[in-house]
């Protein structure tokens, strides 16, 4: 049962770093998810919507569309769980914006803090 | 006192003192000096006084002024007498005689005026200013600068405070200048810390990635390795630029400037570029000139650093299906301008005045995947400025960019070697 859920389970990773989302990628892949990759934030919105995914990894800072406006984005279309990802301290974060919405906040690369 | 004769010796002695002898008998006179010719002296006489209280005094008749001594006394008869000579004096005497106290009074009352004015104009003129410029001298003692001398005066005082107020500005400028450079410091501390984290970041990701058993084949594992590597690689480029471009920024790289010819450098440039470039599909071309050699005045290395740095730059945004990179100079009298120009993505016009600003990228994230240090074009800039030259970019974006450098030319008379002498700093 376990198996058929994480084999069902579709990840897309909107993050500009090629080797950070690489790694992500590889990560989740040993675990048995399926995993997409879009390198900018109208790249990924596109996926994003298009796509059936079951879990949306975000990077907040993204060429073109950044991280708060993605998941804004997505979230008017669809209810789907967001992992915001960001390289910055947690400090140094508005994350007013996002109180709101039921979010899991990571430190990347994939520490989780809270 | 009846003796005519002997009244007139008298008078006669008198005379020569320009005085006259009067003499009375109760309202007439007995003997009147002909010394005046004075028809109304009888009546401006002072009346009969036996007690002699006043002898002496002084009255006018008209213009003239006239002094008299007097001796009153009775006649053997007992009629009334009176003694008097007199004597005119120059109405000018008489007039300052009369007018003295008045003008001592108003010498007083000048002096008195001149005192206050004289008080107040140094109160005003010299003390004030001395206040104000303690004042000042104060609050600069306390750190503050943030004040204006504006005195116009122009005497020793208002240099005095020119001089003052011209320290003060100096003193600002350096208190700023060394604000700036804190500024500077302390940005470029947060640079460091943010451009060093992002590719330890990486190699601490795949490392343990590694140890996870994430890079679960020799490929991946192959991979993994290459990306710790590339990253080291890039940070200790990034570290050797940041120490350059920190020297450099602190004027502590000495420039050793000799005469180069432009052309044969571009060329040797484009033949390594070419080499090092083969796989990525960049052609690198030169235009024609019409001279064979333009001399230019450079520190040879540090020029091939600025070149390898904007073309570093240049293919880093290369998104066409044929990219190219096209040098070409244009020469005048004193400068020759070099154009290195390609067909990348192009940047925005409001960046443009902002690349050559370290750390500084169009894009926040494009640079980081694309392993730039966000130093090149800043040290560029400080090379080219070295060397009294400017740099700066032209762009249409989605077409392509070029970027301009100017370089002085050798000149016949020695320019050159007169620009060598300063070239230590």
């Amino acid at each position: 049962m376990k198996e058929d859920f994480i084999r069902m389970t579709r990840i897309l990773i909107i993050e500009d770093e090629a080797t950070i989302a690489q790694l992500e990628k590889d990560y989740f892949e040993l675990n048995g998810f399926a995993v997409d990759i879009c390198h900018t934030g109208s790249e990924g919105l596109g996926q994003a919507l298009e796509g059936d995914y079951n879990l949306i990894i975000v990077d907040l800072q993204l060429p073109g569309i950044d991280g708060f406006e993605l998941c804004r984005r997505i979230r008017e279309a669809k209810e789907v769980p967001i992992f915001i990802v960001s390289a910055k301290k947690r400090r140094s974060i508005s994350f007013g914006r996002l109180i709101s919405e039921r979010m899991i906040i990571l430190r990347s690369p994939l520490v989780q803090v809270n | 006192m009846q003796n005519k004769d002997l009244l007139l010796e008298y008078d006669f002695k008198l005379k020569t003192e320009k005085a006259g002898l009067f003499v009375r008998r109760v309202n007439d006179p007995v003997f009147e000096s002909r010394t005046f010719n004075q028809p109304e002296l009888k009546d401006a006489l002072p009346p009969y006084d036996l007690n002699n209280y006043q002898i002496r005094n002084t009255f006018n008749i008209k213009e003239r002024f006239y002094g008299y001594a007097k001796f009153d006394f009775k006649y053997s008869d007992g009629a009334k007498g009176s003694v008097f000579v007199i004597k005119e004096h120059s109405p000018f005497a008489e007039l300052t005689r009369r007018l003295l106290p008045i003008f001592s009074l108003i010498l007083i009352g000048v002096l008195v005026i001149a005192n206050v004015l004289l008080y107040r104009w140094i109160t005003r003129s010299v003390i004030k200013p001395l206040n104000k410029l303690r004042d000042s001298a104060e609050r600069i003692q306390e750190g503050d600068l943030q004040f204006e001398l504006n005195l116009q005066s122009k005497d020793e005082i208002g240099e005095l405070n020119k001089a003052f107020e011209t320290m003060r500005q100096r003193l600002q400028e350096s208190v700023n200048l060394r604000l700036q450079y804190e500024e500077n410091r302390k940005e470029l501390i947060s640079n460091i810390s943010h451009d060093l984290r992002t590719p330890i970041t990486n190699i601490k990701g795949f490392i343990e990635g590694i140890r996870d058993g994430v890079a679960n084949t020799p490929e991946k594992m192959d991979m993994y390795v290459d990306i710790i590597y590339n990253k080291t690689i890039g940070m200790d480029k990034l570290v050797d630029e940041l120490f350059l471009y920190s020297k450099l920024d602190l004027n502590q790289v000495p420039f050793s400037f000799e005469a180069v010819d432009i052309i044969a450098f571009l060329e040797d440039c484009i033949e390594e570029m070419r080499y090092h470039n083969e796989n990525k599909g960049v052609s690198f071309h030169l235009d024609d000139h019409n001279s064979e050699r333009i001399e230019v005045i450079a520190d040879l290395d540090k020029l091939k650093r600025v070149l390898l740095n904007v073309i570093g730059n240049a293919l880093k945004y290369m998104d066409k299906p044929d990219p190219f990179i096209r040098f070409s100079l244009q020469v005048d009298s004193e400068w020759v301008t070099a154009e290195v120009k390609d067909n990348g993505m192009g940047i925005d016009a409001e960046a443009l005045p902002h690349i050559f600003e370290r750390f500084y990228r169009a894009e926040p994230s494009r640079n980081l995947s694309t392993g730039g240090s966000g130093l090149g074009l800043a040290i560029a800039r400080q090379i080219i400025e070295g060397h009294g030259g400017s740099i700066w970019m032209e762009s249409e974006p989605g077409v392509g960019s070029s970027l301009f450098f100017t370089l002085k030319r050798t000149t016949d008379e020695g320019g050159f070697h007169s620009h060598d002498k300063d070239s230590d700093y």
